[in-house]
């Protein structure tokens, strides 16, 4: 057996059933890749890339939705030790100096929260409602499913989720073309709300993500002495998410473009 | 001395001339505070605190900014001889839901208040120029800046108010400067630096307990969305908002949902 280590997960698989063209190509999840491997090796911990999902059946069954799945048998079937798992989704970069959010998880289920588009999630709760016998769900523990963290003790809470997802799978299919708001992230909210385990929640520049609507793409404009972008100056994890997935190439490259050297040993 | 209760204190001031530009007192624009003062009557009636509303000047608004004058609130109290516990300050521009918890019983009785959301060029932009002028570089972690449209505190905190009121008084100038300048707000930003420097504990609620710039976070709309899920509701940051128009249209509209169904 490999020694225990705490482990970055990146699904990278591109979906055999979409057109290529649909995102604006797929070459960010390189710059991705390449980052968290330098995060990874800095901090003494191990990349590991989600490419084989166990279903073929990726547009009934998402990648985002399998991942959750697998991510056990996954591991062991590759034989890795595991002792903490963070699965991110790779739209994401992290900043070449980002702390080890690892040290701050007490091996708890650690997240971000999601309220950036408020209006969004509203939707998406009250949508997936009837699933969830009418749960009452907190909106404000809500969080984004782009980057989890967690560890075996949690195994029960992906059980449980495969198990819903399979019993009621057409209504689930039937609310992703229907409400349209995602496809794992609310019905892993629900489940690991409606268990009341301990959640706990990092702090907002680990989880940086709609760039745009926060107003951070641009650097201070006033003083006008550093032309660093705001998001890279004050975030540690950068998702590229929440505008037109058609930019996210062009926007991600032109990122990398900026912080390359920075991931350069 | 009357028995010492929470108080909530906020200004519903109207001015007919201000050489502030875009002064938001100014003739008819702050007609929908009512509806926050209303609002905010009912709620201390439940919660057994008391309201106090400053409807006059301390001093006049171009000498010190109407948002500076609410830390002279422990001389106003003192002053009328109110007895007091916990002092929520809230702007005239929040509507608070009837069934908001008692957010006095979640301070610790520590400096309380809500993040910022909003806009982060225009807070990063605040804290770096701020701090650059003003605070010789220092800077202090980002997702703490608190808005200022809701801020508790208690005796405690006198002194703290003292130094603000004193720190304006030493950077008067400066001050109208910068925000002149950068327009980067008036008071919060330097209150913000000043809670860190002068090693204030505090404690940050969620975003329910002051809910700014909702239009961003796509909540501001006909179905009243955010006041299903949320307690304050905070009016700013509305695009387009000619004469306060659209704060008084939503005001009125959430007011009249929750208190007059």
């Amino acid at each position: 057996m490999n020694p225990i280590k705490n482990i970055v997960v990146i699904p990278m698989v591109i979906p055999k059933d979409k057109k290529l063209d649909k995102f604006g190509g797929w070459e960010w999840m390189n710059h991705s890749k390449q980052a968290w491997q330098y995060w990874c090796d800095k901090n003494g911990h191990e990349l590991v890339i989600y490419d084989k999902p166990s279903i073929e059946d990726t547009s009934k069954f998402r990648i985002t939705v399998q991942r959750w799945f697998d991510i056990f048998n996954f591991l062991d079937e590759k034989s890795i030790n595991y002792n903490q798992i963070a699965i991110i989704d790779a739209s994401s970069i992290p900043k070449w100096d980002c702390p080890d959010f690892f040290n701050l998880t007490d091996n708890k289920f650690t997240v971000g929260r999601e309220s950036d588009n408020l209006g969004w999630v509203y939707e998406a709760v009250e949508g997936y409602k009837d699933v969830f016998d009418n749960y009452e769900f907190d909106i404000n523990k809500y969080f984004c499913s782009s980057f989890v963290i967690f560890n075996k003790s949690h195994k029960p809470i992906f059980d449980q989720f495969k198990e819903k997802y399979m019993k009621d799978l057409n209504q689930f299919l039937n609310l992703q073309k229907t409400v349209r708001r995602g496809t794992c992230q609310t019905p892993l909210n629900y489940i690991v709300q409606m268990s009341g385990i301990d959640v706990n929640y990092l702090p907002m520049p680990f989880r940086l993500s709609h760039l745009h609507r926060k107003d951070m793409l641009g650097p201070n404009w006033q003083l006008n002495e550093d032309p660093t972008p705001f998001f890279i100056k004050y975030g540690y994890i950068w998702f590229f998410s929440g505008f037109d997935k058609r930019s996210r190439d062009k926007i991600m490259e032109q990122t990398w473009d900026l912080v390359r050297h920075e991931y350069e040993k | 001395m009357k028995s010492k209760k929470n108080i909530v204190f906020m200004f519903n001031i109207k001015i007919s001339n201000s050489k502030l530009e875009g002064d938001r007192w100014l003739g008819n624009r702050s007609d929908p505070y009512t509806y926050s003062v209303k609002s905010w009557q009912k709620w201390c009636d439940i919660n057994d605190a008391e309201l106090f509303v400053i409807d006059e000047l301390l001093l006049p608004n171009e000498d010190m900014a109407i948002p500076w004058q609410k830390f002279y609130i422990f001389d106003i109290l003192e002053a009328n001889e109110i007895s007091y516990d916990q002092i929520m300050y809230v702007d005239a521009d929040t509507i608070v839901h009837p069934d908001c918890p008692n957010v006095f019983e979640m301070t610790e009785g520590k400096y309380t208040f809500v993040h910022n959301e909003g806009s982060y060029d225009w807070i990063l932009r605040s804290m770096e120029n701020y701090s650059k002028y003003f605070f010789n570089g220092y800077m202090f972690d980002w997702w703490h800046y608190y808005n200022a449209g809701l801020e508790i505190y208690n005796g405690k905190h006198k002194d703290f108010a003292k130094k603000v009121i004193q720190f304006y008084n030493d950077n008067k100038e400066n001050l109208m400067k910068v925000e002149r300048a950068f327009h980067g707000g008036t008071v919060q930003t330097p209150v913000n630096f000043l809670i860190h420097l002068e090693n204030i504990d505090y404690k940050l609620l969620p975003y329910e307990y002051n809910m700014a710039d909702m239009n961003r976070k796509e909540i501001l709309r006909e179905d009243l969305a955010f006041t299903k899920f949320g307690w304050i509701y905070h009016f700013s940051g509305i695009p387009n908002n000619t004469n306060n128009t659209l704060t008084n249209y939503w005001m009125k509209k959430t007011y009249e949902a929750l208190y007059e169904k």
